[in-house]
């Protein structure tokens, strides 16, 4: 009979099995790459070289303080900014309507004999610096409606007559069973009431052009696209358009069919090209066409002085100096706790496990 | 296929066809097809070599014994004709009994009578049975339990948050449907007149309602919209970032060089992708190491000693590591295992042929925890000999023989045992003739006994085993468990228990559980308590404990291949357990449940539901639509992922020194119902401070929607990415390039939407304005102001051991020197 197996000596009083005990450390060599593979290596086994930042009290401290810093600044100089703009408010709706049609202002905005017309005395209380941007405000008025942002169509305003997939302006995309340039309700509810303005006995130059985005007359609207059966239904929304003149130059038409943000909104009229000097009344002629009191609506007239930061608001500039204020108070409140009840980082006797073993 | 005994000839007929009471041919090396009684084998004695590997992971020999009264029929010739009447059938695998009346002669079966399905027949040319279970009636069948779906632990209670999302979602769209319709009925009588409403339609000559379907209708579409509008708020992007985040935690995992297996060059292998993090959680482990004592795998051994009582032979058969040690042990001392038969054995003896009777055989069982066998020598005389566990060993052995022998016998398996061998202890005892006498007859009557035989073979064994002389301890190093006592320390530290289904420190447990009770201690520990359970083990009797447990390790060993199919991963050494779970099983875990945090926190904060105010409650989102489906695909969803495979808390070295750090994942510190609320309501002030800074920046001017939207868009985007690189650990080029990269093609894709012409764009305008870029650069760092705070409070007066652990790993160089530097002073 053949015995060709293994024969293991053991030693089996123990002296060579202590000698032959678990080697669990098991190292391979590390292998010296280079470059790629190195790289390789690196990643596959999770030790690619990383930046380990562990925030330390100072570092904590010293962010808190950096914003302080930065925010604190910010703050006041968004205010001063804010501060700087001068402007009037005018809410001329219920003003302008006669006292005989007060009880009834619907009728007298549908009723297209009464005259429109209608005087503002604007007392200037602080000067002002040409130039000064000419608002119309609308409150109330929701351009952010998902009924009405929808009922538009971009590319005819782009390409005129020769785009008919134009469904999304009904019920305003045809009348009398031609197509409406531009359709939809945005153009259709465009604002006309018209603003002029005198000082005295002069009249104000008022600069109507460049009110509208460069990017919007550029590339928006089209060059080539003429108003076209506009306005003509039994129901007008609102201004009218001369059909001589391109979209690309209908610049109301265009700052208009930028819908606002907000139900509450301004919207640029044109530029006073003339500084206005303190004790100024400024005599506004305005044509009140515009139907905002069907649904409560609000008008107002805004003449307002810029400022890099824009019109007059003061949110952004008390934000930040609370917002800076309170990280310096963080910085303080932790710069105490870490004096008060300093903790040792990194000291590995506090781990969970550790900490019993020091108890028992 | 096999062969079945049809019309006196032995015909080919399919598993599945083979029924109840037919006559079954099985040749060499073939695997049985269904539970038979054995009538006849090739060998005279009727003694057939089984291997059960299949069934229970024991990969020795076991033998079976056909009965004196049929072993010499021959099937094709003669009429054999019997009944056999049994249990009916049932999962127990170590259990038969029944009978059998032939030629009008009662006989008794026992489990040594019976094969069962998938045991392999060994070095027996043929043997020949009756059937008696077939198919699923079998026990391996009704052992097997199926293989459950898993789902792991964090993804449940993930879709438990995301059914209170749904709720409150639900709530949410409810709420505002209901605004909407007073909205409307509110404005009932002007909605014709309105400018931004008209809901009449004069263009078809007589009015009509245009797109308005009356207020209960109305209510109902806006319902639908703001579901629409708002279900940005689940997160169904992170079931697709979360399989890729696990595929690429799989691939670190089967790539780590820690956990290749140089000896059998195997790889981890990922089984289970959707189970990863679970690593990271277990708090019960559940192992059956490679038959841990040779006593409970040898049911044939043959000990035999002579003068020095140190050495010892044992049956060549064993194909266990265990055994083969033994025997390789015993020959290299001259003991060589020549022959062996049913009813005796023949042993080289330094160069004599001996032959030995094997006169009797108590087997193993879990109460004795011994096994032993009673030798006829050529002399005449007779000796029992016991091999068992220590501690069973010592109560029968009588200390006052040879005391200093014991006591250095008891020293040696302690030092064997505290540095992880398996030790055994043997014994003998010669009997008197009077004491063989008594012992086979009560041996006779028991082993026969219809009733109660295994309680009385017991007892005979009992008796039997007493005052024995102690022969020697045997230690067994396992070569294939490199590292295991090191590896079972490093997870006691970690706070996970271990159950040993197979080992000595077992209390309850033994190692002859069949497969099914495995997975039913599993079932048990799952049920009572809410600990996630690992299972590991390596042979085909662990699939229904790999299946059970919530995560199911296999081990690529020598024992077949049925647990590492069955497991979720495989590996190829028990050690390697220590870096999949501490390690591995970590890491992904934190970075799984920050994933998951991170996501909802992310898609809520984008819906900015409350502009419903300021439209009317008509749902018109400022974002375009188009940044609105690539927020999730392009703006923010490399970042997510890339952290979600790469960040790492803890260092490799780190985690495997202080194994307690895995008591993150079991607490669950990661991600718990807290947690979540605390990212909801961060969610919610960041979701205020980014709608209300530029309400209020720009309340009462000129801005239009798509300003605005391309605002937020921008200040979303960036106020997530910087929330994240608050978050990341380990800071590679890879994640600033994901992260800064988000931003910059944020900033792109904002800037090539906005120059489509029939888009109204309106970055240029709005970027060209000091007011835009206050907004959009103050709204990221105020809105994360609180969470730095509680962030940085929690760190200094909270710090968890993840914390200190990292800050060690900063520091440790400096603190070692200081360390270092003390002790030298001491000195």
């Amino acid at each position: 009979m053949e015995f060709g197996r293994e024969l293991i000596r053991m030693d089996v009083d123990g002296a060579g099995i202590s000698a032959a005990t678990t080697n669990n450390s098991h190292h391979h060599p590390a292998p010296v790459l280079r470059g790629r593979s190195k790289a390789i290596h690196q990643f596959t086994q999770q030790t690619l070289p990383a930046c380990k930042p562990v925030l330390t009290p100072a570092w904590v401290i010293g962010t808190f303080l950096l914003m302080g810093v930065i925010f604190i600044p910010v703050g006041l100089i968004s205010l001063h900014a804010s501060q700087s703009v001068n402007e009037i408010v005018d809410r001329y709706d219920t003003d302008c309507v006669p006292d005989t049609f007060k009880s009834n202002k619907v009728a007298y905005i549908k009723n297209a004999s009464t005259s429109k017309g209608c005087h503002r005395y604007l007392k200037v209380a602080k000067p002002m610096k040409a130039p000064i941007y000419i608002y119309y405000q609308l409150d109330n008025f929701y351009q952010n409606h998902r009924r009405y942002v929808k009922s538009r169509s971009d590319d005819q305003l782009l390409r005129g007559l020769g785009y008919n997939k134009t469904s999304s302006c009904e019920p305003l995309a045809f009348e009398n069973g031609l197509p409406i340039v531009p359709c939809g309700l945005v153009a259709w509810s465009l604002f006309n009431d018209t603003y002029s303005f005198s000082r005295g006995n002069k009249k104000l130059k008022i600069e109507r052009q460049n009110i509208a985005w460069k990017s919007d007359r550029d590339h928006k609207f089209g060059k080539q696209v003429y108003p076209f059966n506009f306005q003509n239904g039994s129901f007008i929304g609102g201004g009218k358009l001369d059909t001589t003149i391109p979209l690309s130059d209908q610049e109301d038409l265009i700052v208009w069919m930028r819908t606002a943000a907000f139900p509450s909104f301004r919207k640029l009229y044109g530029r006073i090209e003339e500084d206005l000097e303190e004790g100024d009344t400024v005599v506004v002629h305005l044509m009140n066409n515009y139907n905002t009191y069907s649904f409560g609506g609000t008008k107002m007239l805004v003449l307002s002085t810029s400022s890099w930061l824009g019109g007059k608001n003061s949110f952004l500039g008390v934000a930040y100096i609370f917002v800076g204020s309170s990280s310096i108070l963080i910085a303080l409140v932790f710069l105490l706790l870490h004096v008060k009840n300093p903790r040792p980082y990194g000291d590995t006797v506090y781990l969970s496990g550790n900490r019993k073993d020091i108890s028992s | 296929m096999s062969y079945v005994l049809v019309n006196d000839r032995f015909e080919q007929k399919r598993w599945k066809d083979i029924q109840v009471g037919e006559v079954v041919k099985v040749l060499a090396d073939e695997t049985i097809p269904c539970d038979i009684v054995l009538l006849s084998t090739s060998d005279l004695t009727g003694v057939a070599y089984i291997q059960t590997i299949n069934l229970d992971g024991e990969s020795n020999l076991k033998t079976r014994y056909a009965k004196q009264e049929t072993l010499s029929r021959v099937p094709e010739k003669d009429i054999i004709s019997g009944l056999i009447k049994c249990e009916k059938p049932n999962r127990n695998i170590y259990g038969f009994q029944g009978n059998m009346e032939i030629d009008g002669k009662r006989v008794s079966l026992g489990p040594s009578n019976i094969i069962l399905r998938g045991c392999v027949i060994k070095n027996t040319d043929w043997a020949v049975g009756v059937a008696v279970y077939a198919g699923r009636e079998t026990k391996a069948m009704l052992n097997n339990s199926g293989a459950p779906s898993k789902r792991s632990r964090l993804e449940t209670h993930m879709n438990q948050e995301i059914m209170l999302l749904s709720f409150f979602l639900v709530t949410l769209c409810v709420v505002v449907s209901a605004c909407a319709g007073v909205w409307l009925k509110r404005h009932q009588d002007e909605l014709d007149m309105m400018q931004f409403y008209r809901r009449k339609d004069y263009s078809e000559g007589e009015e009509e309602n245009y797109n308005y379907y009356g207020l209960g209708l109305e209510i109902f579409f806006s319902f639908l919209m703001s579901v629409i509008v708002f279900q940005i708020m689940i997160p169904i992007s992170l079931y697709i970032s979360m399989e890729l985040v696990r595929v690429g935690q799989a691939y670190f995992m089967i790539h780590d060089d820690k956990m290749f297996d140089a000896a059998s060059n195997t790889r981890f292998q990922c089984r289970a992708l959707n189970i990863n993090e679970d690593l990271g959680q277990i708090n019960k482990d559940i192992y059956d190491f490679f038959l841990a004592l040779a006593a409970c795998n040898t049911i044939v051994p043959i000990v035999v000693n002579t003068s020095n009582p140190n050495e010892k032979l044992i049956d060549y058969q064993g194909e266990s590591p265990d055994e083969q040690a033994l025997v390789y042990a015993a020959a290299a001392y001259g003991f060589m295992l020549i022959e062996r038969t049913s009813g005796h054995i023949v042993i080289d003896i330094q160069g004599e042929r001996q032959r030995f009777n094997v006169l009797g055989m108590h087997e193993f069982d879990s109460d004795r925890k011994r096994m032993s066998v009673i030798l006829g020598y050529p002399d005449g005389t007779v000796k029992v000999f016991v091999k068992g566990a220590d501690t069973t060993m010592f109560k029968v052995i009588d200390e006052s023989l040879n005391l200093d022998v014991v006591r250095a016998t008891e020293t040696h398996l302690h030092s064997y045992s505290s540095i992880g061998l398996r030790t055994l202890v043997v014994g003998m005892r010669a009997l008197s003739v009077s004491e063989f006498d008594t012992w086979q007859t009560s041996y006779e009557i028991a082993s026969t006994a219809l009733m109660g035989r295994a309680g009385l073979l017991r007892k005979v064994a009992i008796k039997l085993e007493n005052n024995l002389s102690l022969l020697g301890a045997s230690a067994i190093e396992d070569k294939l468990q490199q590292g295991v006592p090191e590896a079972i320390e490093s997870l006691r530290k970690a706070d996970i228990k271990l159950f040993e289904l197979a080992s000595k420190c077992a209390v309850v447990l033994c190692c002859r559980v069949a497969p099914l009770q495995k997975a039913g201690i599993v079932a048990l520990i799952k049920k009572r308590t809410d600990d996630m359970t690992l299972a590991i083990g390596d042979g085909a009797n662990d699939v229904s404990m790999i299946q059970m447990a919530d995560v199911g390790v296999g081990i690529s060993g020598q024992e077949g291949r049925q647990a590492v199919m069955s497991s979720d991963f495989a590996m190829g050494q028990f050690r390697f357990l220590v870096p999949l779970l501490l390690v591995h099983g970590h890491w992904n875990y934190q970075r799984m449940a920050y994933m998951i945090l991170y996501n909802f926190y992310r898609n809520a904060l984008f819906v900015l539901v409350l502009y419903v105010l300021y439209t009317g409650f008509t749902l018109t989102t400022a974002i375009t639509e188009w940044s609105s489906v690539l927020y999730s695909i392009i703006y923010t969803a490399i970042p997510t992922i890339v952290i979600g495979i790469l960040d790492k808390d803890l260092s490799r070295k780190s985690l495997m020194t202080y194994p307690q750090l895995y008591g993150a994942g079991q607490r669950k510190e990661s991600y718990n119902l807290k947690l979540f609320w605390v990212t909801m309501v961060d969610t919610l002030w960041q979701s205020v401070v980014a709608f209300f800074i530029p309400v209020y920046a720009y309340w009462k001017s000129d801005i239009d929607s798509s300003s605005l939207g391309d605002l937020w868009t921008l200040a979303v985007v960036f106020m997530v990415n910087i929330h994240l690189a608050m978050d990341v650990i380990r800071w590679t080029w890879i994640s600033h390039a994901s992260i800064w990269g988000s931003i910059i093609a944020t900033c792109i894709c904002v800037i090539v939407i906005d120059a489509i012409p029939v888009l109204p764009g309106a970055i240029f305008n709005l970027a060209s304005s000091g007011l835009f870029w206050i907004c959009v650069l103050g709204i990221p760092i105020i809105s994360m102001i609180p969470r730095f705070v509680v962030k940085m409070f929690m760190q200094h007066c909270k710090p968890s051991d993840i914390q200190i652990a990292r800050e060690a790993e900063k520091f440790r160089n400096s603190m070692e020197i200081t360390r270092s530097g003390e002790i030298e002073l001491n000195r």
